[in-house]
């Protein structure tokens, strides 16, 4: 398959994992945080990690857009959704996601009108055959599913809706990229930067990673041989004391991201005061909110939200595993009381949550190598 | 319960999906080859395009083009 079958080959990653190896100092280990959710999908269908040499690590970030909702979020599009004449929709992940009243499907079950949809466009297509109702699209994910949002929104706009809003929740991923920066728990000495974020906002947002942090960063494609790639070009640059920005990914990426992207979202939405971000807590200017002149359009204005923060399990450890100060197994619940089937935290969610991503591919490997050791 | 297509999500996730235009529709949407003989009708109106074009849509808004 194009674009797909070229960067999977089997001999070209042990030429890569070779070439990493010697750009190895010995004795010294090396920490690098993907941030995409994505890439952590790639990293453990693939067994990416068993292609590295022991010192050099893989930390997985907060780019799961599911994972870093707070269960206040949730608990409050619930509240919506009950509302009389309401029609919630929502992207299908976020339906098992638990909130402090449970999740969406159980939401369902006692008879709230929640849908799943595939895209705001979907949810649009729902207002216009139910005039009757109101129906409201929880919108989550970064800069990446904010263009489409935003596009929904002028197109209702144009359409001239009435019945249609937006329950904002879409997130920014600078911010999130600089609390961790800035988090004294951990020390990394590079990022393999967000693929699709990226092909929004470009490169130049990561810069003051490189100047003011002094670490490089390799924005990468999902293909397992784009992240080895970015993994030799990250220690390169390490090797050679440098600390940039730079683009692996530039068939799709390009520098300066997409201009009309950017603009249709500056002009319906603009960054709120705070957001509260699961693990990472309160992140100021890390989230956005519906601009007034489509206030029309926003649910926020158009119910009373309870807004309520709702503590965290007490045994879920998702908040260290989205820092990457935890590995989804060093969990106390991973795998026993919190699975794909019934999850106690959002990691355990989405295809791209760490825990989800290891329980699916990683766990068996794991066990091999545990084997292995113990005899 | 798994909602996800293929190696991606249908959430918002960062890993868009790659689909080729099949024809334009006018009022920026677009008819694309969504693989295993499926079209599904996006909005491309952030993307130039044209027909034969490879496309990354995330919920169904095209955010770039494969060069």
């Amino acid at each position: 398959m194009r674009y797909v079958d070229e960067y999977r080959d089997a001999g070209k990653a042990r030429a890569l994992a070779a070439s990493i190896a010697s750009l190895c100092e010995p004795g010294r280990s090396y920490k690098f945080m993907e941030v995409c959710g994505g890439h952590t999908h790639t990293i453990y269908k693939h067994g990416l990690e068993d292609y590295l040499p022991e010192n050099v690590t893989l930390v997985h970030g907060p780019g799961c857009p599911v994972c870093v909702i707070p269960m206040g979020r949730v608990d409050d599009t619930i509240h919506i959704a009950e509302q009389p004449g309401v029609i919630m929709t929502s992207f299908g992940d976020m339906m098992r996601v638990p909130g402090g009243r449970g999740s969406f499907f159980d939401s369902k079950a006692q008879g709230a009108d929640i849908r799943m949809v595939y895209s705001p466009l979907d949810a649009l297509k729902i207002a216009r055959t139910n005039p009757d109702k109101k129906v409201v699209f929880m919108a989550i994910g970064f800069e990446t599913t904010a263009p489409s949002t935003a596009m929904t929104m002028l197109r209702a706009k144009a359409e001239g809706l009435k019945n249609f809003s937006i329950f904002c929740n879409h997130v920014t991923i600078i911010p999130a990229i600089k609390a961790i920066l800035d988090s004294p728990d951990l020390r990394l000495d590079g990022f393999i930067g967000p693929g699709h974020v990226s092909t929004v906002i470009g490169c130049r947002p990561y810069d003051f990673i490189a100047r003011t942090y002094g670490k490089p960063l390799v924005v990468a494609g999902f293909e397992p041989l784009d992240i080895l790639q970015s993994i030799h070009m990250l220690l390169t640059q390490l090797a050679e004391g440098r600390s940039e920005v730079e683009n692996q990914y530039g068939r799709v990426v390009p520098w300066d991201g997409n201009p009309k992207a950017l603009k249709v979202i500056n002009e319906t939405m603009e960054l709120r005061p705070y957001f509260e971000w699961r693990g990472l807590g309160s992140i100021s200017h890390s989230a956005l909110r519906v601009r007034d002149a489509h206030a029309e359009f926003d649910a926020e204005r158009i119910f009373e939200i309870p807004g309520v923060r709702v503590a965290d399990p007490k045994a879920c450890q998702c908040g260290e595993v989205l820092k990457g100060v935890l590995k989804p197994w060093e969990c106390k619940v991973f795998g026993t009381a919190c699975t794909p089937e019934t999850p106690i935290g959002t990691c355990m969610v989405s295809s791209e949550g760490a825990c989800a991503a290891y329980y699916n591919f990683g766990r068996f490997s794991r066990e091999r190598v545990r084997e292995a050791t113990h005899g | 319960m798994n909602h996800c297509e293929g190696d991606h999500c249908v959430t918002c996730s960062d890993e868009a999906v790659r689909v080729t235009v099949v024809r334009l529709l006018g009022d920026d949407l677009a008819e694309t080859d969504v693989g295993g003989g499926r079209t599904e009708e996006v909005s491309v109106a952030l993307v130039d395009v044209s027909v034969g074009d490879v496309i990354l849509v995330h919920a169904k808004e095209a955010i770039g083009v494969v060069s």
